[in-house]
């Protein structure tokens, strides 16, 4: 039974899912522990999936919360922090890829994801989210557990962060100090 | 070549061009890893409550209990009453363990003769177990917080009362610290039997300055052993401190700050009533099925309408929304009191007693973790489940009551 529920999840969803990890922490190695993970922690409440949402944004919700649970994690280890970990308001800061872990990035991309690192979790997951796994808002919704509307405000504010953070690589490169 | 003027349109063009970054992996050396960890286990524990090992408190009797209760449900459902004929025995719910509140419950020594006199009483209104504590119920009580570790690394807070007569024979003292409390009744409570894991009581010692406590740890603690172990030792110290202390001060044997693994040097007392400790309230379900309210991950709020708010929707596949399905709700706060008004007028009998009377604790213990209290606005009952939502319902002083007897 379990093994079914494997082999049908990973046929239809798996390269979809290992995608969304690696652009959220930009590491083949950590993507594919977390991946596993999923597949862990989906295989141990699949009894409980209730159907009230789709499979799919079942599936992605809980690949969100592992890898807030990494970030959060990973805050422990690296700021030695004992403060409760909001993901929305926390930068969910992984390094951007070096050319030899992703080769198919242009100076466009590579720029876009060096703001992006430094939009706020919230900012980060929703961009991920609706421009580059290209999830409806209403699936964004169901999977960040957040209402449309939000969805559309933070999607609005990201991409305004994002411009200014741009602009303002711009101008660091143009006046290095 | 670098992009030198950016709009918002072409950012989201970019973005959607992003390679598609796959897998190398092939789907055997995925499966491989799930079947080497035991991820696919086939026989997977049930969600019913087990009899909890090491209790005596009378399966047979709860067996039965259940199936009355199961029949007492379903009838309700189907709207079908009339064809459970209960005729003189009919089973007093308030009171004694329905199928949810018995995976509450870890009374030691039910008596047969309650046993007996609880069969022999039923009436067919099914009420709800209330499952946080008030004020009113200290009367003659203490109360004895503590975060026990849940199957998913993580504390999960419950509350005791145990009589003051008990309190001050094993303490030796009337009115007992809290340190007090928690060194005479942790090394007592026995986890596993209630489905916890083994934790309590502390490695190292632990000493009271003031408002502060300062908690010595032994070389070989282990509570950095993980990330996990980690936050599950945080989570039970607010669990089980924070009612009494500000903060808990963390060293080693020689005095000096702690190093915990993947962290270094921890210099700052860990504040326990803080922002960081403002929460709101999930279901989470233990695999034998008990459930409790639960912070989502400790997940905390500065603002209590946020809060709320976010209950509102499904959290994770571990701690889950106590909102019931299709229902809606506006917050509004001034002052101390947090009102909710649900949208549409909320029949509290058409569901479940346990996840309606869920939704409600649920609800209240949040506001109280902002140290407000609920006025709820259109439920279509005035009183129900020993609440009287007419006017702001009492603050709780803390949750998931469970009922165990100190030997």
């Amino acid at each position: 039974m379990q093994q079914s529920i494997f082999h049908r999840l990973y046929d239809t969803y798996h390269q979809d899912v290992f995608n969304f990890l690696f652009y959220l922490v930009k590491n083949r190695t950590a993507a594919e522990d977390l991946a596993h993970e999923v597949y862990v922690r989906v295989l141990k409440s699949y009894e409980r999936f209730e159907g009230k949402s789709s499979e799919k944004t079942w599936l992605f919700s809980i690949a969100k919360n592992v890898a807030i649970d990494y970030f959060r994690k990973k805050q422990v280890r690296d700021k030695h922090a004992f403060t409760a970990f909001d993901w929305e308001t926390e930068q969910l800061v992984s390094p951007v890829p070096s050319p030899e872990q992703f080769t198919e990035l242009n100076d466009q991309l590579h720029q876009l994801l060096v703001a992006l690192e430094e939009c706020s979790g919230d900012q980060k997951m929703v961009i991920i989210m609706r421009f580059i796994q290209e999830l409806s808002i209403q699936e964004t919704a169901e999977i960040l557990g957040w209402t449309t509307g939000k969805v559309k405000t933070t999607q609005h504010r990201a991409l305004k962060n994002l411009r200014l953070l741009l602009e303002a690589q711009e101008g660091r490169e143009a006046n290095p100090l | 070549m670098k992009k030198e003027h950016w709009d918002e349109k072409e950012i989201e063009l970019f973005l959607k061009k992003a390679p598609k970054v796959t897998d190398h992996r092939s789907k055997d050396e995925v499966f491989n890893r799930l079947m080497d960890e035991g991820a696919f286990n086939e026989d997977p524990p049930q969600l019913q409550p087990n009899n909890q090992k090491g209790i005596r408190w009378a399966p047979l009797f709860v067996s039965i209990a259940s199936i009355f209760i199961i029949v007492l449900i379903s009838a309700q459902f189907i709207g079908n009453n009339e064809s459970v004929s209960m005729q003189n025995e009919t089973f007093d719910l308030a009171d004694p363990e329905t199928e949810e509140n018995m995976t509450m419950s870890a009374k030691e020594d039910a008596s047969t003769q309650t046993e007996r006199s609880m069969i022999n009483s039923f009436s067919t209104e099914v009420q709800p177990e209330r499952t946080l504590v008030y004020e009113n119920e200290l009367e003659g009580n203490t109360l004895f917080t503590i975060g026990l570790a849940g199957d998913d690394a993580e504390s999960v807070p419950v509350s005791i009362l145990i009589p003051n007569e008990v309190v001050a024979e094993k303490t030796g003292t009337e009115n007992p610290t809290m340190l007090q409390l928690y060194n005479a009744f942790s090394p007592l409570l026995d986890e596993q039997s209630m489905g916890f894991n083994e934790y309590h009581p502390y490695k190292g010692e632990l000493r009271e300055e003031g408002d502060k406590l300062v908690h010595m740890l032994p070389e070989d603690h282990q509570y950095d052993a993980g990330t996990a172990s980690l936050s599950n030792y945080l989570g039970s110290l607010i669990d089980t401190f924070s009612d009494a202390y500000t903060e808990v001060e963390i060293e080693n044997t020689a005095g000096t700050p702690i190093y915990f693994d993947h962290i270094g040097d921890v210099n700052e007392p860990f504040l326990l009533n803080d922002e960081n400790a403002q929460y709101n309230y999930f279901m989470y379900q233990m695999r034998n099925g008990a459930v409790y309210l639960s912070p989502n991950f400790r997940m905390s709020f500065t603002d209590v309408q946020e809060a709320i708010k976010n209950m509102t929707v499904e959290a994770n596949d571990i701690y889950r929304t106590v909102i019931l399905p299709g229902v809606y709700l506006k917050v509004e706060e001034a002052d101390a009191i947090v009102t909710i008004t649900f949208e549409e007028p909320l029949n509290l009998e058409n569901y479940e007693p346990a996840q309606a009377m869920r939704m409600i604790e649920g609800l209240i213990m949040t506001a109280a973790s902002f140290d407000k209290q609920v006025k709820f606005e259109n439920i279509v009952q005035e009183q129900w489940g020993g609440f009287d939502f007419s006017k702001p319902v009492e603050k709780p002083v803390a949750a998931n009551r469970i009922h165990y007897e100190f030997q």
